[in-house]
């Protein structure tokens, strides 16, 4: 996240590069370590998993890096620059679930991060899901969008990288990244559900590039001055079902409401694209009701056997992107206005009526 | 025989005179339809007009001339000039066609926001339009630049801009260093080597005399960049590729794009002009 970071585009093509071309010039468990002066870019294969060692130029002091079994990994450094390193995978994965466990992490001074990282191209972006940091958390601005995934909330960030070296020449490209709003525990097994972070990019506007073929790693990166060290391990912790940004083919998401009726008899039903995807009959207090659907298109809860004493309080609906607050919505054919229903900006549907959501896909 | 060549020759005195084919360092490029069958336009049914193109990358020194400054990044009178945002070579032809009698090709407005620019990078954003039939100086049209890097009505159907073969005709990041670099593209490994820009017309040229047309820098073009999914507004087209990227973007189809306040060491431009409905001075 480092404002001068142009760089890491370089190195990421050439992971994709060293991999998909150059596979003789893999090395196999190497256990690279830098000292005082360093400079340069070291990848490689270990036990399956793709893993890089940059240093900038300049950098003085040491960054010890070391292959674990499986997909650990250790580094500890003492230095003052910049340098990235982790493991993972030779491409990245709209769809990756990642699996990890980080073991240790202390980070002192400078700035720099923990958690996973990657490019795509078309366009050419740089992407963080950024789950612990030192002394300073990565944000850029004010929060695009805030959403849960795994467990944890993440408020969405986004910078631009300018007139960089790259592939195609001098380019520009943007940053997307989420960051947990507290870090992630050390010693236990967490999970980063990608797809949420790529549909949580794309509604705040800036969906990856289709191409998704450069690196992906568990990534540990320090700047400035700075001491630490880190000791995490990396899986695959699956595929995730809510597909891509978009076009995500057939495969399924979840959509969960939270609603309540006043009676306890009130019956609402959620439509995607106009189809009606479950039913529901609503308990007196607050609920959350979950249903599956690959279907595509705008998201409707609807309120369809009103009558005397009956009404339905929606407080809310999820996606895999994010929240959406039934009273933000300017779409509501049920709320009673005062002389007929319809309106907009509320909880309530006190008539058979409707609160439309946004499309996830 | 003799008075049979005499014969022809008199017949087509008069079109000889009409167009010189070559004008200081500008070449006319004799409009057609794309013959060169790796081109993007191949078969499209567009016909390009007669114009003419900078037989090499304009220069620092050209530059300097007319701006009065060099804003390169690898100094020297005959390579390149580079760092240069799309903004300022427009003010480049305008400037070099007024200090040459030409009628100068673009309105610039600087005092007004180009509501059409929606690139977030872009800072400048000036209203820039064109006076078509001016015959001052512009930069090429991307049909135009990829006609004439195709090779025109000479093409030989090469991938490159004069050959198939990327080192005969272009500065790359392979080639542009110390030593030639091998394995794949890596930055650091580029710096060290000192790539960087070579002399204007060093490599072989194109069909049509035309030098770098592949290679050395990337070259501006007028028009906003478009694509299946990127609309007008955002970038403007680059071509050619360059020193530091890799030979992918030195084929003749190779579309680039860069915000138009965009600027690089490797990012240049050449100059053209149209040689169609000019006014006689």
């Amino acid at each position: 996240m480092k404002t001068n970071k142009w760089y890491l585009l370089p190195t990421m093509v050439v992971c994709l590069l060293a991999v998909s071309c150059s596979k003789d010039k893999e090395s196999e468990d190497i256990q690279p370590q830098r000292q005082s002066h360093l400079k340069g870019y070291q990848s490689g294969t270990n036990n399956g998993y793709f893993w890089s060692l940059w240093t900038s130029d300049g950098l003085t002091g040491s960054v010890n890096y070391s292959n674990g079994s499986g997909g650990n990994y250790s580094v500890s450094w003492n230095c003052n620059g910049n340098f990235t390193c982790g493991k993972g995978w030779s491409t990245g994965s709209k769809t990756r679930v990642i699996g990890y466990n980080c073991g240790a992490y202390t980070h002192n001074g400078g700035g720099g991060s923990f958690g996973y990282y990657g490019w795509c191209r078309n366009p050419l972006m740089e992407y963080y899901v950024n789950e612990k940091w030192g002394p300073v958390r990565p944000a850029n601005g004010s929060s695009l969008r805030t959403f849960t995934s795994d467990g944890a909330t993440y408020n969405v960030y986004t910078a631009w990288r300018s007139n960089a070296p790259s592939i195609d020449g001098t380019q520009s490209f943007r940053q997307i990244y989420s960051t947990r709003t507290s870090q992630a525990p050390t010693g236990t097994n967490q999970t980063i559900t990608f797809a949420n972070h790529v549909n949580a990019w794309a509604a705040a506007g800036y969906p990856l590039g289709s191409d998704m073929s450069p690196a992906a790693i568990l990534l540990t990166e320090a700047w400035g001055q700075s001491n630490g060290y880190v000791n995490a391990t990396v899986w695959e912790a699956g595929s995730s079902s809510g597909g891509g940004s978009s076009g995500g083919g057939s495969s399924s998401y979840n959509i969960s409401v939270r609603a309540r009726g006043t009676s306890g008899s009130e019956q609402i039903r959620l439509k995607v694209g106009g189809t009606t995807v479950a039913t529901w009959t609503l308990r007196t207090s607050m609920a959350t009701y979950t249903a599956s659907t690959s279907l595509s298109g705008g998201i409707l809860v609807e309120f369809f056997n009103d009558a005397s004493g009956r009404d339905v309080q929606v407080d809310y609906i999820q996606v895999p992107s994010g929240t959406w607050q039934a009273e933000s919505q300017s779409y509501n054919t049920g709320v009673w206005n005062g002389s007929s229903c319809g309106g907009s900006n509320s909880e309530w549907l006190h008539c058979n009526g409707a609160i439309g959501f946004p499309a996830y896909r | 025989m003799k008075q049979c060549i005499f014969f022809l020759a008199v017949l087509l005195f008069p079109f000889m005179g009409c167009m010189k084919k070559e004008v200081g360092n500008m070449i006319l490029v004799k409009g057609g339809t794309f013959k060169n069958k790796k081109s993007n336009y191949y078969e499209k049914n567009i016909t390009v007009r007669d114009f003419y193109l900078g037989k090499y990358e304009v220069t620092q020194k050209e530059w300097t001339e007319i701006m009065g400054y060099n804003p390169s990044k690898f100094k020297g009178n005959s390579l390149p000039v580079e760092m240069v945002s799309w903004y300022e070579c427009v003010e480049f032809c305008n400037r070099k066609s007024i200090k040459e009698g030409f009628q100068p090709y673009y309105n610039i407005d600087k005092e007004n926001i180009d509501s059409v620019n929606k690139n977030e990078l872009d800072s400048i954003k000036w209203i820039v339009t064109i006076n078509p039939n001016a015959n001052g100086y512009r930069l090429p049209t991307e049909v135009e630049w990829e006609y004439a890097a195709s090779g025109g009505r000479k093409s030989r159907h090469y991938t490159y801009s004069g050959s198939n073969y990327v080192n005969n005709v272009a500065w790359y990041w392979r080639n542009s260093g110390d030593s030639i670099l091998k394995d794949y593209w890596y930055w650091p490994a580029i710096e060290k080597n000192n790539c960087r820009t070579k002399p204007v017309g060093s490599k072989k040229s194109n069909e049509l005399g035309l030098y770098d047309m592949s290679g050395n820098v990337r070259e501006w073009c007028e028009d906003w960049y478009q694509d299946y999914n990127t609309d007008i507004g955002y970038y403007r087209v680059q071509r050619g590729g360059g020193w530091i990227g890799d030979a992918h973007a030195c084929v003749i189809s190779f579309r680039g794009k860069f915000e138009a306040s965009g600027k690089g060491p490797d990012q240049g431009f050449r100059l053209c002009r149209s040689a169609y409905n000019v006014p006689k001075n």
